[in-house]
């Protein structure tokens, strides 16, 4: 199902939110610092709110025409959303506040199953309780099993992760790519955070100040960034796809390229295979002319193949079966005296090889 | 020559502060019935006298209730002698300058446009009249005369169902004006003052209570001169005539009841 | 406690719990309309509601009079069409406590529905709900303690209603004597005995109002 936002114009504030974008993938990450109007896209979208100008059709249905006057209310859209602070009912357990988006009377049962939901989110001890008596990430998954019980056609999602504690965000994601596996649901997912964009996201949309300042897959966006602003927003240059072939206590072997890293296993769902790795530029260490024994444990030989000046810094691209982006203080480099061509090692500790779960 | 012209004018200045405090204001605690009557004859005395006059009118039975918790009135002009007598028999009035020379007769009215039609007392049982306006036909002298006039005529079990009582006599024709209730039982001297009552009919003086207004000075006056001053002045002939003229039956002092 | 006193006593108590749900359906419709919405006029409505507040409340009786007397506006149309009268009738008392009280209840409901996060009732649309149905199942429940707490105000002034009461009622015994009502005609006719058992009266049930009340409010402050 395809969502369109066009023309879209709606004052906020200080600043204007301002789209032209078109969705067709699973999972659209919204991405952007605070502020950007993402919040205010998705309730543009839902019809909780009203833009100067708008055009918002999904599938076959236009939601939102300023100009043609077509306004569709909002219990009309079909379309689920998750808040960010959640918007549980206190005043209603568990159950009710599932229950609420069910259609009375049992003519449809809901599209995803009672059933399935409560099974894959794991929520069937929590039924009779009261709300207030759910941790935050109990609260999240039947935010989330409330939005889908109510057979949205789409489904929306502001910063579902963020107030959660690292753990606990490591442990929910799984559920969400679940949702987005089992019930091919499209999403809109706002997020200021690349891991969860890597792992559940196919197309993203980077917004700054209100405007859209990249779109793509996430592939292309992270790892071409279409200017300094939106490459301020992510702070890890490389990112690679590759592959688990070996797991040996809590480490594990990654294939990335034709080069074999060591990586800490970290909080992967079972039975993973396909990861994303993510190396931060500036964990990288250059060794010229020969290597030594070290503690990290990788060693890769690599090949410079592009030195650039960045402020204080230099920008060094290796291949080393696959490409690296190294972070070095300028006197740093002008010690080494790095060209483009010349051999050398990069270490990498295992421990800064980050891991992301990545659907194939 | 100077200090004498000073001496003067202090003088003049000091009598100018004196007579006005030396005129006194009487206050007289008076039947709501009398309003218009009283203001008349006060205006008038008022032009004989350096004192003046001013008044609390209201329903009898709740000026005597104000006197007893010592309200500062000077003299009581009550609608019955009940109230009176309750004063007298706390020692609160002046048993000497008590007199009585003031009657009234009782009106059945009716709103003057479009009123109910009554012919005589006997209608007020019927249909006719879903709401009866009395004063309070407990305390209020109006009310009590009404009441005694209706029981003795035997009507009142059959209307005493449909009685609205009101705070004071002009409370009932208040009613009656607004149109609130068909009919109201008030002084021949209340529905005069009011052009949008008419009299139904007039009861007779044979089937009337003997209805009598006292009038006395209240112990403990402040302004005694004053007030004896002006209870005499409203015994006058002249006063008299104003009384008359409102409708007011005014006997001699003295004469029978 | 003579009987008559008895039954001055529960007409008063029931007079005033009637009108505190008389004023419901016009109270908390205002009150939502006043906390959720923004309208030309809307500054107007507030005043006028808050008028039997401020005002004298025989200012506010006299003009109940005027409006509901059989030559009155509202009263007129009453009497001549549906041969109903509202002056010195228990409708004229119910008229009397609904109007002077409405106030504290729209003040209260007001509040509590301003304090009902707009968040929970937007999610409530996207799960499908109609206005009424958000209203019923999440603004209403989330809104009902203070609206309780509104209703038991309005209860309590209703008890002590005096001065639009015996404009727009009077006081005739039996029919239309309020607890307020009774105990001045006593004291006028010097029944001081009889006054004093009312105020008796009167006084246990202001306590009890109020100490439901905070009972109430003390319910509200345990729940996490």
């Amino acid at each position: 199902m395809s969502l369109l936002l066009r023309h879209i114009r709606l004052s906020l504030g200080g600043f204007s939110l301002e789209m032209d974008a078109e969705f067709h993938g699973r999972i659209t990450a919204v991405f952007g610092p605070s502020g950007a109007g993402k919040t205010s896209l998705l309730d543009l979208v839902a019809g909780l709110r009203r833009a100067q100008s708008a055009f918002i059709q999904l599938g076959d249905q236009v939601l939102t025409d300023t100009v043609q006057g077509v306004s569709v209310a909002t219990r009309h859209r079909g379309i689920g959303y998750v808040p960010q602070d959640l918007a549980l009912f206190p005043h209603l357990s568990v159950r009710e506040n599932l229950r609420y988006g069910c259609k009375s009377g049992g003519a449809t049962s809901p599209l995803f199953g009672f059933e399935r939901i409560l099974e894959i989110l794991e929520i069937q001890p929590l039924l009779p309780r009261g709300v207030t008596e759910l941790s935050g990430g109990e609260k999240q998954r039947v935010a989330l099993a409330r939005a889908l019980l109510a057979s949205p056609r789409l489904l929306l999602l502001d910063e579902p992760l963020s107030s959660l504690d690292l753990n606990l965000r490591r442990r929910i994601l799984p559920y969400l790519a679940r949702i987005r596996d089992e019930f091919h649901l499209p999403m809109l997912y706002v997020t200021h955070d690349r891991f969860e964009t890597l792992a559940l996201a196919d197309e993203m949309v980077v917004l700054i100040d209100g405007r859209v300042a990249q779109t793509g897959t996430v592939q292309e966006v992270f790892s071409r960034p279409a200017n300094l602003a939106v490459a301020g927003l992510f702070t890890v240059e490389t990112v690679q796809p590759g592959r688990i072939v070996k797991t040996a206590d809590d480490l594990v072997t990654v294939a990335v390229g034709s080069a074999l890293l060591t990586a800490v296993e970290g909080n992967l769902p079972a039975n993973t295979r396909e990861v994303y790795v993510c190396i931060r530029a500036e964990d990288v260490i250059l060794l010229k002319g020969g290597d030594s024994p070290s503690s990290a444990r990788n060693h890769l030989a690599a090949t410079v193949r592009s030195v650039t000046r960045e402020g204080p810094f230099l920008r060094v691209e290796v291949s080393c079966g696959f490409t690296l982006t190294v972070l070095l203080t300028r006197q740093a480099g002008e010690e080494l005296a790095l060209e483009t061509g010349d051999r050398v090692v990069a270490l990498v500790k295992a421990p800064q090889i980050h891991l992301i779960p990545r659907s194939a | 020559m100077n200090h004498r012209i000073v001496a003067v004018l202090t003088w003049l200045a000091l009598l100018t502060l004196w007579l006005p405090l030396h005129a006194a204001e009487v206050t007289v605690f008076a039947a709501a019935s009398l309003t218009e009557s009283l203001n008349e004859i006060a205006a008038a005395y008022e032009t004989q006298s350096t004192d003046r006059i001013t008044f609390n009118f209201g329903a009898s039975s709740t000026l005597a209730r104000q006197i007893e918790e010592g309200a500062p009135a000077d003299i009581f002009f009550s609608a019955d002698e009940a109230k009176m007598d309750r004063l007298e028999g706390k020692g609160l009035i002046l048993k000497e300058t008590r007199k009585s020379f003031l009657s009234n007769s009782l009106v059945i009215v009716v709103a003057a446009d479009g009123g109910a039609m009554i012919e005589s007392p006997k209608d007020l049982v019927t249909d006719k009249v879903k709401r009866l306006a009395l004063a309070e036909p407990n305390s209020v002298p109006a009310g009590i005369y009404a009441r005694e006039y209706l029981e003795k005529q035997h009507l009142w079990s059959a209307v005493e169902a449909k009685v609205v009582p009101t705070e004071n006599v002009r409370g009932a024709l208040a009613a009656v004006e607004a149109g609130n209730v068909e009919a109201g039982i008030v002084y021949k001297t209340d529905a005069a003052i009011s052009r949008k009552v008419k009299v139904a009919c007039q009861i007779p003086a044979r089937d009337t209570p003997d209805i009598r207004y006292p009038a006395a000075v209240v112990r403990g006056s402040k302004r005694l001169e004053a007030a004896k001053a002006f209870l005499e002045y409203l015994a006058t002939e002249e006063a008299g005539k104003v009384f008359e003229r409102h409708g007011f039956v005014v006997r001699k002092p003295g004469s029978p009841p | 406690m003579t009987a008559q006193e008895w039954q001055i006593v529960w007409f008063t108590a029931w007079v005033a719990a009637l009108s505190s749900l008389a004023i419901l359906p016009v109270g908390l419709p205002a009150a939502w309309l006043l906390a959720r919405r923004d309208w030309p006029g809307k500054s107007l409505v507030e005043t006028l509601i808050s008028l039997p507040l401020v005002l004298p409340p025989v200012a506010t009786g006299l003009i109940l009079l005027k409006l509901f007397g059989r030559r009155g506006a509202i009263g007129g149309f009453l009497h001549d069409r549906l041969d109903l009268d509202v002056v010195f009738t228990w409708r004229g008392v119910l008229l009397a406590l609904s109007v002077m009280s409405l106030p504290l209840l729209v003040r209260s409901a007001r509040v509590a529905f301003e304090e009902v996060d707009p968040r929970l009732e937007q999610i409530a649309r996207t799960l499908g709900a109609g206005n009424l149905r958000v209203f019923c199942t999440i603004t209403l429940p989330l809104a009902s303690r203070g609206i309780v707490g509104g209703m038991i105000l309005a209860f309590a002034r209703a008890l002590g209603e005096f001065g639009a009461t015996i404009m727009v009622a009077g006081n005739i015994p039996g029919k239309t004597s309020t607890l307020s009502l009774a105990i001045y005609q006593n004291v006028q006719l010097g029944q001081d005995a009889h006054a004093f058992r009312l105020l008796g009266v009167s006084v246990a049930l202001a306590f009890m109002a109020v100490w439901g009340s905070e009972l109430l409010l003390r319910k509200a402050r345990r729940k996490p």
